[in-house]
């Protein structure tokens, strides 16, 4: 862990704006049912920019990459929880429509699944708080295994110490 | 970095058994005709497409998450269970963390390159969580080494060096 450390929120910010924004607009948000690729890509995004800015380490800051990626993915809960609220009432894209776009992709979702999302009780507040709520928890999870993976791969190693060169000869005085 | 197996490894350790019990508890209510599974299928819904051809059955129910996803979270447990007895390969790994990219790869290669099997689904969904497992329980021993996250415990001997 490293102490003088850059600012862990921007980059957490930028990371968690961008995911929540994403996997709130629903075209966009089914890319999450591709392994959460969208909040381990906040969490990545997030520890990317963060170790952009830190000095080299002899080790990977993981935890370092964990903390950021979890803050990332507290941001993409609460802005993905938002915006999804505010198009779920301005639009009225409730789980039907999200139904009808799953199987427009080819999907075919099993009936409790299906029962699932109607009773979910299309766009109301608490229904979409509630749906908020259990997509925050996934966000935080894997958005912080992105920030352990963004650590991982943007790691600057810092140069092995050199080892220690031998004094100079002492000056010999002849004569 | 000093890995210990202290609280943080089995509270990570507990958490991977329990998202697999829920995977599996939520096909055998289904099976049974049990309540309530369908809340964990919409929860598991909201990480995975859940399609049931590309899905493995057991209880008599197709799973919530598909071969992938299973392929994943079975790999991230099995990953933390057999890391602490890989202790070269532990060491080389953490020493150089980008070659995970060397396990994750095949996962990119199947989704987008290849036509897929159930078989390669899984095996690269498990080969890409695989290392990654160590990567979590590198990063919550790093936390745990800093007391004002985590203050140290008095029951952390049973320890695992490098």
């Amino acid at each position: 862990m490293s102490n003088g450390s850059p600012d862990k929120l921007k980059p957490a910010l930028i990371g968690g704006v961008a995911a929540g924004l994403a996997s709130s607009i629903p075209p966009i948000s089914c890319l999450n049912c591709l392994c959460c690729a969208l909040y381990i890509g906040g969490g990545f995004l997030a520890a990317y920019l963060y170790l952009k800015e830190a000095p080299p380490t002899a080790e990977a800051p993981l935890g370092d990459g964990a903390i950021v990626g979890a803050l990332a993915g507290v941001v993409t809960a609460v802005i993905g929880g938002a915006v999804g609220i505010v198009i779920a009432l301005a639009f009225g894209f409730g789980p039907e429509q999200m139904i009808e776009m799953m199987e427009g992709f080819g999907a075919e979702l099993p009936p409790e699944a299906r029962d699932a999302m109607l009773q979910s009780g299309g766009a109301t507040i608490g229904a979409q708080l509630l749906n908020a709520m259990i997509a925050g928890v996934f966000a935080v999870i894997f958005s912080t295994l992105g920030g352990v993976l963004g650590a991982a791969l943007r790691h600057k190693k810092a140069a092995p110490p050199a080892p220690p060169t031998a004094p100079p000869p002492p000056p010999t005085f002849e004569g | 970095m000093t890995l210990r197996r202290n609280g943080p490894y089995w509270l990570l350790t507990a958490g991977c058994f329990l998202w697999l019990a829920a995977v599996f508890f939520a096909a055998y209510a289904r099976g049974q005709g049990l309540g309530g599974f369908g809340v964990l299928y919409g929860c598991f819904g909201s990480v995975c497409h859940q399609i049931p051809e590309r899905s493995f059955s057991a209880f008599g129910a197709v799973l919530p998450v598909c071969h992938r996803c299973l392929g994943l979270y079975t790999g991230f447990t099995v990953g933390l269970l057999v890391f602490p007895y890989l202790h070269r390969w532990r060491a080389w790994l953490l020493g150089n963390p980008r070659w995970v990219l060397l396990f994750i790869a095949p996962m990119f290669v199947d989704v987008f390159l290849l036509p897929n099997t159930y078989l390669t689904r899984y095996l690269t969904g498990f080969s890409a969580a695989f290392p990654v497992a160590l990567l979590a329980w590198g990063a919550a021993a790093q936390l745990f080494d800093q007391p004002h996250i985590f203050p140290r415990g008095e029951h952390d001997e049973q320890r695992v060096t490098r």
